[in-house]
Formats: C-alpha cells, sequence, structure tokens
C-alpha cells in the first residue's frame, strides 16, 4: 500500500470548497433551528434534541401519577388499566413524563385491544412538594373516530 | 483563502482528528457491549414501542431484546475494527447507521449524547482517513480538516443550548442543583464548609448555578476559537485551551461523582475535550504510547509467518478470525448475540474471499486481527463486568410484575450464573422454587 502523505496541507480545490461550505451552513442552520423549535413551542416535555442536558426539566421538582382508564359503550365509569403488567416500568416513566408520543401510541394500542373499548382516558397529575402549582394533563382518544381531546393545566 | 475559508478548511493539526475519532470510537465500543446490552430486555416488553420518528414505527418490525443487543454487539465490534484499522468510509456509514437505527428505534432510549454521538459518527465520515504512523513521523502534521472544525461548531451548538436552558428559574434558583447533590455526602461536608465563609445558603447555590451556566459559554466559546489555533502562535489562544480543558473536565468530571443517570456521556465530553484543547505534542505523545505494542510487533514480524504465501496467510487469519468471532458470540448467552456472532464471521469470511481473489489481502487480514481481538476484548468484558447478570436481572425485574413465576424462576437461574461475589441471587431462587412446588396444581 502507498504511504499516504500528510505533511503538507492541502485545502480542497476551489469549487468543493464552495460545494463543502454550502453544506456546512445548512448543516449548522438544521442544528440551530431543531433546538430553537422546541424552545419556542409551548408544550416542552419532549426534549431529545433540544439540548436540555442537566437542567430543570430533565431533574423535574414534582412527581406525577399517571392513570389510563377505558371505557365501554354507554359507560360513565372506566375501567381503570393495570399499568404495573401492562407495560414496561420505562414506558410508565415515560407517560409519567408526559411524552406525547408515547401517551398517544399507548391510547391507540388501548383501542385496538378490544372492539368492546369505545373511548380511552390518560391522565397525568403532579404534585409539587412545597404545593405549588403543577402540571395536570388529561388526554381522551375516541376510538371510533379517531379524533383525540387534550387538556393541560397547572394546579 | 477568505475568512470563512481559512475558518472552515485551514490547518489543524493532524493528531487531533486521529485521537478524538479513535478515542471516541473505542469508548463506544466498549460502551455498546458494557451500557448498552444489559439494558436490552425491555425491548418490546408487552408489544409496545414507540420509535424516535413515526416513519420508522412504520417501517420497523417491533424491536425485540435480540435485535437490540445483537445489533448493539455488531455496533461495539464495528466500531473497534474501525479504530484499530482505520476502516473506510463504506464501514464509517454503516457503523453510523447501524448505532443510530440502535437508538432511533425506540424511545426507551432517551439518551441526548446518543444523538450526538450519531453527528459525531457522522462527521467521521468525512475526517482525513490517517493513521499512527502519518500522525508521529516527521513533517508539518498539519491537514485541512473541515469535519473536525465542523465538530467544534456542533459540540459549541450544544453547549450554548445547554447554557441558555440554564437561565430559567428552576435551574437559576438552585434547586436542580440541590436536587442532584443531596445525596452526596462528601458534597454536603465541601458545602457546610464553604458555608462558614459567612454567605446565605440560597446565594450560594444561586452563584454556583450561574457558575455553571458560565463555565458552558466558555467551553463553547473555546470550541470554536480554539479548534484555529494550531495555525496561530497567540499566547491566549493557548490560555484559552487550558481554560476550556478545565472547564470541560471541572464540569464532566464532577457530573461523575453524583448519582445522575447519564451513562458515559461524561467520558464522551471529556475526552472530546482533550482532542480539541490539549497541546498538540501532549496528543502525540498520548498516541505514541497507545499505539507502542501494535507498532512494536508490527516492525518486528515474525520471519516464519512473512515466508508463507500470501494467500496462505490470508486464509489462516481470516479463517481463524471468523471462527473466534462467532464462538465469542455462542459463547456470551444473551439473546441474538448466536446471530450477530455468525453474521460478523460470516462477513469476515466473505471479506477474505473477496480479498483472495483481489489484491487486498494485507488490508484484509488486518481487518480480520482486529475483529478477532475485538472479539476477545468484548469476551472479557462480558467477564469483568457485570452485563449478563444486569440483564437477566432487569428481565426479572419486568417479569416479576409482568410475567409468570416460572419465567422470573428462569431468568434469574440465568442470572445467577453470572452474580459478582456477594450479589448472588440463591435465596429469592430457593424461594421461588418453593413457591412454585407447594402451588404446582393451581
Amino acid at each position: 500500500m502507498a504511504a499516504r502523505s500528510v505533511d503538507t496541507v492541502s485545502p480542497p480545490a476551489r469549487w468543493l470548497r464552495r460545494l463543502l461550505s454550502l453544506g456546512i451552513a445548512t448543516y449548522l442552520t438544521w442544528q440551530i433551528v431543531l433546538p430553537l423549535r422546541y424552545y419556542l413551542r409551548e408544550n416542552r416535555r419532549a426534549a431529545r434534541f433540544a439540548w436540555r442536558i442537566f437542567s430543570a426539566l430533565a431533574i423535574a421538582p414534582y412527581r406525577c401519577d399517571v392513570r389510563v382508564q377505558e371505557f365501554a359503550p354507554g359507560e360513565q365509569l372506566g375501567r381503570e388499566v393495570d399499568l404495573a403488567r401492562t407495560l414496561h416500568d420505562a414506558w410508565t416513566a415515560a407517560l409519567r413524563q408526559g411524552q406525547d408520543a408515547v401517551v398517544r401510541q399507548f391510547l391507540h394500542t388501548r383501542c385496538g385491544s378490544s372492539s368492546l373499548v369505545e373511548a380511552v382516558e390518560f391522565s397525568r397529575l403532579c404534585r409539587r412538594e412545597d404545593r405549588a402549582p403543577a402540571p395536570h394533563m388529561r388526554v381522551r382518544l375516541d376510538c371510533r373516530s379517531g379524533a383525540i381531546s387534550a387538556q393541560e393545566e397547572m394546579r | 483563502m477568505t475568512a470563512w475559508d481559512r475558518y472552515w478548511f485551514g490547518p489543524v493539526a493532524a493528531v487531533r482528528p486521529y485521537v478524538l475519532e479513535h478515542v471516541v470510537l473505542f469508548l463506544l465500543a466498549l460502551d455498546a457491549w458494557v451500557q448498552f446490552v444489559p439494558h436490552g430486555a425491555r425491548y418490546g416488553a408487552g408489544n409496545f414501542n414507540v420509535a424516535h420518528f413515526a416513519w420508522l414505527d412504520a417501517v420497523q418490525p417491533l424491536p425485540s431484546p435480540a435485535l437490540h443487543v445483537g445489533l448493539m454487539l455488531i455496533v461495539g465490534g464495528l466500531a473497534w475494527v474501525i479504530a484499530c484499522t482505520g476502516g473506510n468510509r463504506g464501514l464509517r456509514v454503516l457503523l453510523l447507521v447501524l448505532y443510530t437505527y440502535g437508538w432511533a428505534m425506540s424511545r426507551l432510549d432517551a439518551y441526548q449524547h446518543h444523538y450526538l454521538l450519531s453527528l459525531l459518527l457522522g462527521a467521521f465520515v468525512f475526517f482525513p482517513q490517517l493513521r499512527a504512523t502519518d500522525v508521529l513521523d516527521g513533517g508539518a502534521k498539519q491537514v485541512s480538516a473541515w469535519a473536525f472544525v465542523l465538530v467544534a461548531a456542533n459540540v459549541a451548538i450544544v453547549y450554548i443550548f445547554a447554557a441558555a436552558t440554564k437561565t430559567e428559574a428552576g435551574w437559576a434558583s438552585g434547586a436542580v442543583l440541590r436536587q442532584v447533590t443531596g445525596t452526596s455526602q462528601w458534597f454536603q461536608y465541601v458545602w457546610h464548609w464553604v458555608l462558614r465563609t459567612g454567605l446565605s445558603d440560597d446565594t450560594l447555590w444561586e452563584l454556583v448555578a450561574r457558575a455553571v451556566a458560565l463555565m458552558q459559554i466558555l467551553i463553547a466559546v473555546a470550541y470554536v476559537v480554539v479548534v484555529r489555533s494550531d495555525a496561530s502562535r497567540a499566547r491566549w489562544l493557548h490560555l484559552l485551551a487550558w481554560g476550556g480543558l478545565g472547564a470541560a473536565v471541572g464540569f464532566h468530571g464532577s457530573l461523575l461523582l453524583f448519582t445522575i443517570e447519564i451513562r458515559w456521556f461524561s467520558c464522551y465530553m471529556i475526552a472530546i475535550a482533550a482532542a480539541f484543547f490539549l497541546p498538540e505534542a501532549v496528543l502525540r505523545g498520548f498516541v505514541r504510547l497507545a499505539t507502542f505494542p501494535i507498532r512494536a510487533v508490527a516492525q518486528s514480524g515474525v520471519r516464519w509467518w512473512t515466508r508463507l504465501p500470501t494467500g496462505l496467510r490470508s486464509l489462516a487469519v481470516v479463517s481463524s478470525a471468523s471462527c473466534i468471532v462467532a464462538l465469542v458470540g455462542f459463547h456470551l448467552d444473551l439473546p441474538g448475540a448466536t446471530a450477530a456472532g455468525l453474521m460478523c464471521g460470516g462477513a469476515l469470511a466473505v471479506m477474505g474471499l473477496v480479498a483472495a481473489l483481489g489484491n487486498n489481502a494485507a488490508r484484509v487480514r488486518h481487518v480480520a486481527v482486529a475483529a478477532a481481538a475485538g472479539a476477545l476484548v468484548l469476551a472479557a468484558a462480558v467477564h469483568v463486568s457485570p452485563v449478563r447478570f444486569q440483564y437477566y436481572l432487569y428481565l426479572v425485574a419486568d417479569l416479576q410484575r409482568r410475567g409468570e413465576p416460572r419465567q422470573v424462576l428462569a431468568a434469574y437461574e440465568k442470572a445467577e450464573r453470572y452474580a459478582p461475589r456477594g450479589q448472588s441471587r440463591q435465596r429469592q431462587i430457593e424461594a421461588l422454587r418453593s413457591h412454585l412446588e407447594t402451588h404446582r396444581d393451581e
């Protein structure tokens, strides 16, 4: 194999530099815009690509309880889904964080689990030790129409 | 050249991209084997999954422990082989795709630094392909490496956003820091010692919280500016490099002392900082030391071996390496490991066959030796660290809630085979066996 020489600095040819510069500028714009989109959003729970490293969201100052209920046609009272027996603990933790994609996917999965289920409702209630307002969230999926209604507030 | 061109395409010390790529790849290999694999049992549990991208959910099968563990074993092996041999662009692209799929297949993996590593692996595809001798032997040893400069800019963006989030009230008040450090006894001791200076507790927390944000801004500035320091003799640039290194090691090193579940994030960030901020001479000394055994073996050359015909040598090396890789996969006793071993061993055998027909025999021999060495390191790593014990214990934890007692017992018995000293689960196994005996007819 021929020895490669790296002794001399050899920048790419001018046309290639222009092409690469365009690629670099596009890439950097993407790297800035992607996290910015997250910060400009109201819902800031899905922080996957936002570089919220070691921050107040990752280490939340409150604890949340979640429950999922299934409703049969004509019934006002729902049947509670046993999350511990249904989901891996890691997914329950994602539900506690209120991750939208996980919540919606789980509601759809429950709708598909039985033809007797007309609607599925997810609720997340968070509490702070100092009793300051904490997030409360309720998401309901109508299995027939596929319509989702969501309510979020600080309580 | 314009200022823009000089920034991206001007010279950097060749040793920097070399060290960055090699250290990150070696870390990634061990990370994949020792950190990813134990968590593989949760993939597909309860027949539920959400991928990081909706389109991926539409095209992929439900992830399984075998898929995730097998993939991570292959990712580690590929990273190891590229680190040892330099690989080629094709292998680097393959590593990027497989690794990215490894975390993107499920939101169970929510570590942001796994996404950062994908960006790094993407940059490595465009890194100058250097060997240790290129870096160590005479000459100017500077190269144009725009992808290396891009990594600096990318890491700076990470730190800037990380610092920006620390302006929020939850962080600025010190509440998050209180929570993180609350269980650390040594920190409490130091904290109370500092409080004797007369500062109030709240003021000190606010000061520390703001200091962390400032450190992150300093690191970001250092990355953007110092990346050009090899082309400059300005003393302030070198001082900034030391400042950036101190801040990065201080910040990420201190995180290692607290019980925060961030896996090897700190190790990667310290390694990246070292590649960018350490003086060139120190990095070259590190490369000289790390590659000494390999260079010594290569230079000595075993005579009888070199007298053998090239084809015979290639056949012997590649077939032996294929067998070692496949056998290690079989020996690991983890879901997906046998398939991963057979696939990698098979791929090596095919490479050997192609090399025998072509003129790339020496290169393929190097890859085969590296793959066999990697497989042996994997076997050693799995023996030394409790990878299998953790894997089966995590499985037990999940099955205890969702599975049948017999499945729990089977997973416990697997874990017991690999229990480190003092962590035997024999008592739980006996209790479970006795419970199953008593309730046999139910």
